[in-house]
């Protein structure tokens, strides 16, 4: 087998906040997600998040007017441990689905987190950037 | 559908170059789309019909004076098997006799044909995701729900390598064992790099043809009695990760062709990954998701001789996946089957029905899938 990688803290360097390209529609959830903040856009006739975020709701099509800001909670849904890094990343890292409570299931990293206790099912909690960052990411540790 | 017989296939070519230094998008295109117009003993000015995932302009770059319909639909790598059976539907229905179906590529030159990015790109790239690592978490996913291992992933990997080993133009010829896949380096955990297809320069293409052209012609044509596909998106944030579109497409297609799974006599099937032909056996209903092991391990993918023989080429795990995208090369290697000219030692006796599955694009996100059911036809 190839070196085991179940076990160890997850590796720093943290990992980079990328200038992702980002629009009208999506501006102000990863402005939010830079400060800290989970919030979604939600529509109000359907009762139901707008993800990815967008103008309109994909189900009724009505202008989205509300919003909903999430605890950050969820559980990991599954993920892998990177080797072969994306441009920019430091390898290894955790990549992973987290299923947000109250919310959708979205792209995320472990970090901060001893990978032993990186599970498919392990609750996690989402990790806020050290200072305000233009456009935040989906970063989240094990509780 | 009208009551003609099914269009056919009467010319397939697979460039037979994995590293091309030099070349260009033009010049491989106008080879490969000479060589299947060659091989169906056609020209170029009988092709009135043009599918290509290069966009507009491609028909320019072939000086094709004859093209009355042109599809330039992108469905990642499954797009040829779609086009196939645009193409098939619209001959059956008299539109025009003759398609033209090509791609090309030359990744290792740096040079593709541009496409559009997924709406859902910044909130992938925000945290570093590698197409590997998106069908890695669709590998723990499903080792999670259906108990597959590492090692039956590694067989699949074994099996392609066994076909490579008759082919003289694959990349990768040489057997490897299940304890060399496992050894391999993680690209991203759980896959390994011998988890994970080449990649190549190259390309195919094939003809379509009317049933009354393949008739006039010597040349062994078999018929695309149906197709089919799906698609997926991750648009509310609703995953299914560990089911193929396959699934969906694969028992739509068997359908039209009014056969079943245990009738096919050999399996094309998309394999960018290992993960992703598991998929695509479960999704096409070889065998119940997680219940694949005892198959693998017994080499049931091997031809001549398997259960289920799959990819006898070598597939896109050994042999070639051109420009990233595996469904021109999936549907040739059905072809050869269907008319008796795969390499020597993997040709399946008396194969008459193949299935060819694509999956385009990234299970682990969104993805397309495209189902053709093939046909021998003996005149």
């Amino acid at each position: 087998m190839s070196t085991p990688t179940d076990a160890g803290p997850t590796p720093s360097p943290a990992l980079p906040y990328p200038d992702v390209a980002v629009d009208a529609e999506s501006e102000r959830f990863w402005s939010e997600l830079g400060r800290g903040r989970v919030v979604l856009p939600w529509c109000v006739r359907c009762d139901a998040q707008v993800w990815p975020p967008a103008a309109r709701c994909r189900a009724c099509a009505d202008l989205v007017t509300g919003e909903r800001p999430l605890p950050g909670t969820g559980r990991i849904h599954t993920f892998s441990v990177v080797h072969r890094p994306a441009q920019g990343f430091p390898a290894p890292y955790v990549l992973a689905y987290v299923e947000l409570d109250g919310g959708p299931v979205v792209m995320a990293n472990i970090v901060d987190s001893d990978l032993g206790r990186v599970e498919i099912g392990g609750d996690v909690e989402f990790v806020a950037a050290a200072e305000s960052v233009p456009r935040g990411a989906f970063r989240f540790r094990v509780v | 559908m009208s009551g003609k017989r099914p269009a056919r296939i009467l010319g397939a070519f697979e460039h037979p170059g994995r590293n091309l230094p030099g070349r260009t998008l033009q010049d491989l295109t106008l080879e490969i789309a000479h060589g299947a117009i060659a091989d169906a003993g056609l020209v170029p000015d009988d092709v009135e019909a043009l599918f290509a995932t290069g966009g507009y302009g491609v028909h320019e770059m072939l000086g094709l004076r004859n093209v009355r319909h042109l599809d330039t639909t992108e469905l990642g790598g499954a797009s040829y098997i779609s086009h196939a059976g645009r193409a098939a539907r619209d001959i059956r229905e008299g539109r025009y006799s003759v398609a033209l179906i090509v791609m090309a590529g030359l990744p290792r030159q740096g040079l593709w044909f541009p496409f559009r990015p997924s709406p859902h790109e910044a909130y992938r790239n925000a945290h570093g995701t590698t197409l590997v690592g998106e069908y890695a978490l669709v590998a723990r996913r499903h080792m999670y729900e259906h108990g597959s291992t590492s090692e039956d992933l590694a067989q699949i990997k074994v099996a392609s390598s066994y076909h490579a080993s008759f082919n003289p133009n694959a990349l990768l010829p040489r057997v490897v064992t299940v304890e060399e896949v496992l050894d391999s380096p993680w690209i991203a955990d759980p896959l390994h790099r011998l988890d994970c297809c080449v990649t190549t320069d190259g390309g195919g293409a094939i003809v379509v043809v009317a049933d009354e052209i393949a008739r006039a012609s010597a040349r062994s044509a078999p018929a695309i009695l149906a197709q089919a596909e799906a698609f997926s998106h991750a648009s509310n944030g609703v995953y299914d990760l560990t089911r193929s579109l396959a699934a969906r497409s694969g028992p739509r297609a068997l359908a039209e062709a009014g056969i079943g799974i245990r009738d096919i006599d050999y399996a094309s099937l998309y394999d960018s990954f290992t993960i992703t032909l598991l998929l695509n056996l479960e999704g096409l209903g070889f065998f119940e998701p997680g219940a694949g092991s005892a198959l693998l391990r017994e080499g049931e993918l091997k031809a001549p001789y398997g259960r289920i023989p799959v990819n006898t080429d070598g597939g896109g795990l050994s042999n070639t996946h051109p420009d990233y995208r595996g469904g021109m090369v999936r549907m040739i290697e059905a072809v050869r089957q269907l008319r008796g000219e795969a390499n020597a030692g993997v040709q399946i006796p008396d194969a008459e029905l193949a299935v060819v599955h694509g999956s385009g694009f990234s299970m682990g996100t969104g993805a397309t899938g495209s189902t053709a059911v093939l046909q021998r036809v003996d005149e």
